[in-house]
């Protein structure tokens, strides 16, 4: 009984925080807006639970996402799945411990992946359907929100890192080990 | 050195899941569902954009004196009230000359107006969308459909729906750069144009004929032309003519009239 109420306070907390994310933070001022709160909780799962949890939760937030929003159904889904298992692929070859360090380039690698995983599929999208589609590499407004988005997600990570390493015991300096 | 595998067949069966999400999007099979989340989510959204909007209008305020603000702000509604009712006259003598029957247009009385949340702005998550789009909370369900207008407590035209959902629409602002309305400037010509956003900031009227002459501060309303759109709405003023003489249009560019901080609630008009 007590695993399905974590389990569904857990689904309620990230509807909310999706909530959030999509009216507050769409709402607040350049170059705020650019913060993806839903990202940086999705890395810090891959970090934090591993496989195969984060996939539920990446497909749970997209699916959330993809319902609310305009567009190709399926897009944010299909790209916070492409993310994080390009994030979860790193984790567990190359940066196989928990410092802050690596939580930090998880979060940058994860934002430029999210990016531009999504800004290709939204191209490739556009190109199927004929609708007008601007190359995103050639937008100084996309590099500069990209590079709003990685200082804003670096100091996210820092203060969502020491909280966790205060609070619970699974992100003390580790190395995983390898079989 | 070995490399540890993720593409397990958890991860096809997570991809497996998704392509099977798109199919029962596409045959509306989980509509009832989707409106369940849309609701639940437009529900608690309601207040966040709200709370948000606030934040943003206070951190914009305070770029500039507090006091100058206000008596700016003050002074900026009173004068929008007074454009608004200049357009509305000077549309009233013209139709009253010319066309008597387009009356009927103007009477705030015979259209329809469904009032409506604004939820969320466009930028959802990705690096370099602009916020130049808003969600509203009101879709198919209650009568909305693509490219009615969206006027502001002012009367202004800010915008028009682009997509619509069962509860919920899109609506692109008359500063957004692929929001196109068909206007005309109150001037001598009743010049016929097409109005789109210009860098998220003002507003660009295109395809006026080099003959027409169009002075600084001529109003600039929605033309009829467009069947959802009817005519008379304000949509701004002229603030800059741009001619060339080896061009065949001139290019016009507009002082939008409305502040997008304070878009929280709009009516939707529905034309009878």
């Amino acid at each position: 009984m007590a695993k399905y109420v974590k389990i569904i306070s857990q689904l309620g907390a990230v509807f909310l925080l999706i909530a959030l994310q999509l009216s507050l933070i769409s709402a607040l001022p350049r170059p705020f807006f650019s913060i993806n709160l839903i990202l940086i909780l999705i890395i810090f799962i891959v970090m934090f639970s591993g496989f195969p949890k984060f996939i539920f939760w990446s497909l749970y937030a997209g699916l959330l996402v993809d319902v609310f929003a305009f567009g190709f159904f399926g897009l944010f889904m299909i790209t916070f799945l492409v993310t994080t298992l390009i994030v979860y692929f790193l984790q567990i070859n190359f940066l196989t411990n928990r410092s802050l360090y690596v939580a930090l380039t998880l979060i940058a690698l994860g934002t430029l992946v999210f990016n531009f995983s999504f800004q290709i599929l939204e191209l490739i999208l556009g190109f199927f359907s004929s609708s007008s589609q601007s190359i995103f590499l050639f937008s100084g407004f996309f590099w500069q929100e990209l590079l709003y988005q990685l200082i804003f997600h670096s100091v996210l990570a820092v203060i969502v890192f020491y909280f966790f390493s205060f609070t619970t015991r699974r992100f003390r300096p580790e190395l995983l080990e390898r079989k | 050195m070995t490399r540890k595998r993720f593409l397990t067949k958890k991860t096809w069966l997570a991809a497996a899941i998704i392509a099977l999400l798109i199919f029962l999007h596409f045959t509306k099979i989980i509509f009832p569902i989707e409106s369940g989340i849309a609701y639940g989510i437009n529900t608690i959204a309601d207040n966040f954009y709200s709370m948000g909007s606030d934040w943003r209008e206070r951190i914009n305020t305070q770029k500039d004196k507090a006091s100058l603000a206000e008596n700016l702000d003050q002074a900026q509604k009173q004068i929008a009230e007074l454009l608004v009712e200049k357009a509305r006259w000077q549309q009233v003598e013209q139709e009253n000359n010319r066309l008597r029957e387009y009356l009927d247009f103007f009477s705030e009385n015979n259209h329809q107006k469904i009032l409506a949340k604004v939820v969320a702005r466009q930028n959802l998550l990705v690096a370099g969308n602009s916020q130049a789009s808003l969600y509203l909370d009101k879709g198919s369900r209650q009568g909305i459909y693509e490219g009615l207008g969206i006027i502001n407590e002012e009367g202004i035209l800010v915008g028009k729906i682009t997509e619509v959902k069962q509860n919920s629409s899109l609506a692109c602002l008359t500063i957004n750069e692929d929001c196109r309305v068909a206007a005309t400037v109150e001037n001598e010509n009743q010049t016929l144009g097409i109005v789109n956003g210009n860098l998220g900031l003002t507003i660009a009227m295109d395809f006026i004929p080099q003959n027409h002459k169009l002075n600084l501060d001529d109003l600039v309303v929605s033309s009829g032309l467009e069947e959802e759109i009817p005519a008379g709405l304000l949509i701004g003023q002229v603030s800059e003519v741009i001619q060339h003489s080896n061009e065949i249009w001139q290019q016009a560019i507009l002082e939008p009239l409305y502040n997008t901080d304070k878009l929280t609630i709009v009516s939707v008009i529905i034309p009878q």
